[in-house]
């Protein structure tokens, strides 16, 4: 018959090596697996934000404005959630732009545009035209914008297409760099 | 054709600048403007457009050339010149600087040339300078006294 001590022993031994292998097997929840990367800090975020840019000479330059802005330090740029941009026009009038999201470097030297980028061109009258494109980069400061996306412009039931574009928006001034096409229907 | 105005205007081109203070899009770079069985081509073409659409097309090539069939029955009528400027409403194109038109196997020359795209009609003018480009026209004999 086996002693008490040797019973006692042999229990102990049962249940440590279930212990000791769930120990070792199971990692260590306590650190991040490597394999994720380490997550992107932002330093702060503003909700709602609109953010106004004025000419030298007291006009509006543009006024941005977004439900969620994020910005990182180590990238020194802020992430925009579904932003829109109003242009000024030579004639008084604001452009309107929108995208799906934005990104603005803490230089404030531009805008990235990207995803469902939308440019509606809000004439004081006749026809609206609305342009869109995939990426547009709107450098403020030079009331310029350029992509090398392929564009589509909306006017009524006329239609122009082309690749890439450059726009001038205090000149009201569009270049279509290559393979335009356009479709204009006769009243 | 009679049907080519009511059809839409198509442009191809290798760049355009649009103006959109003054309504004139610049085309240029092989432009080929279609609307039916017109053709329009040239280095550098002005479309002109308001709220009503567009109004005029001004085409410069060397030459601009346009071309267009009249009727089903009747062949291709050509026209070559320096500068073409088709007043869309009219249904009007004026030819000037080396102006020629062929219709048919017939030919005319002059300082400035007016087509009238409804009727198929050619009006040639000379230039109002004596030592200026006359009027000039090649008429072939019909045959079958048609």
């Amino acid at each position: 018959m086996l002693s008490q001590r040797q019973r006692l022993l042999i229990a102990a031994v049962l249940i440590a090596a279930p212990l000791l292998w769930w120990g070792l097997v199971t990692p260590d929840q306590s650190e991040p697996s490597s394999a994720a990367g380490p997550v992107e800090q932002v330093d702060f975020f503003i909700r709602n934000a609109e953010i106004t840019r004025w000419q030298d000479d007291g006009s509006i330059g543009q006024v941005l404005t977004t439900p969620l802005m994020r910005h990182y330090p180590a990238r020194e740029e802020m992430h925009l959630s579904t932003p829109e941009v109003q242009m000024p026009r030579g004639d008084g009038g604001f452009y309107l732009l929108n995208a799906d999201e934005g990104t603005l470097p803490d230089s404030q030297e531009q805008i990235l545009l990207a995803g469902n980028v939308q440019l509606h061109d809000n004439p004081t009258a006749g026809p609206g035209a609305l342009m869109t494109t995939d990426r547009m980069t709107l450098y403020p400061p030079r009331d310029y914008a350029h992509t090398d996306d392929p564009v589509q412009m909306l006017r009524g039931t006329d239609t122009t297409s082309a690749v890439g574009m450059d726009l001038f928006f205090d000149q009201q001034r569009i270049e279509l760099l290559s393979n335009v096409k356009g479709e204009y229907h006769v009243q | 054709l009679p049907e080519d105005r009511e059809q839409p205007i198509r442009i191809s081109a290798d760049h355009a600048s649009m103006n959109e203070l003054t309504g004139v899009t610049v085309y240029t770079g092989n432009v080929e403007i279609v609307q039916g069985t017109m053709v329009i081509r040239g280095a550098r073409v002005e479309l002109h457009r308001n709220d009503a659409g567009v109004q005029r097309i001004i085409s410069t090539g060397s030459p601009a050339q346009f071309q267009q069939k009249p009727s089903q029955e009747q062949p291709l009528t050509k026209a070559y010149g320096k500068r073409m400027d088709y007043r869309v409403a009219q249904q009007e194109v004026t030819i000037t600087e080396s102006a020629r038109v062929d219709q048919e196997r017939d030919t005319f020359t002059g300082e400035r040339i007016v087509y009238n795209m409804e009727k198929s009609l050619v009006n040639a003018y000379g230039s109002d300078k004596d030592s200026g480009q006359r009027v000039q026209m090649v008429i072939q004999p019909k045959s079958g006294g048609n």
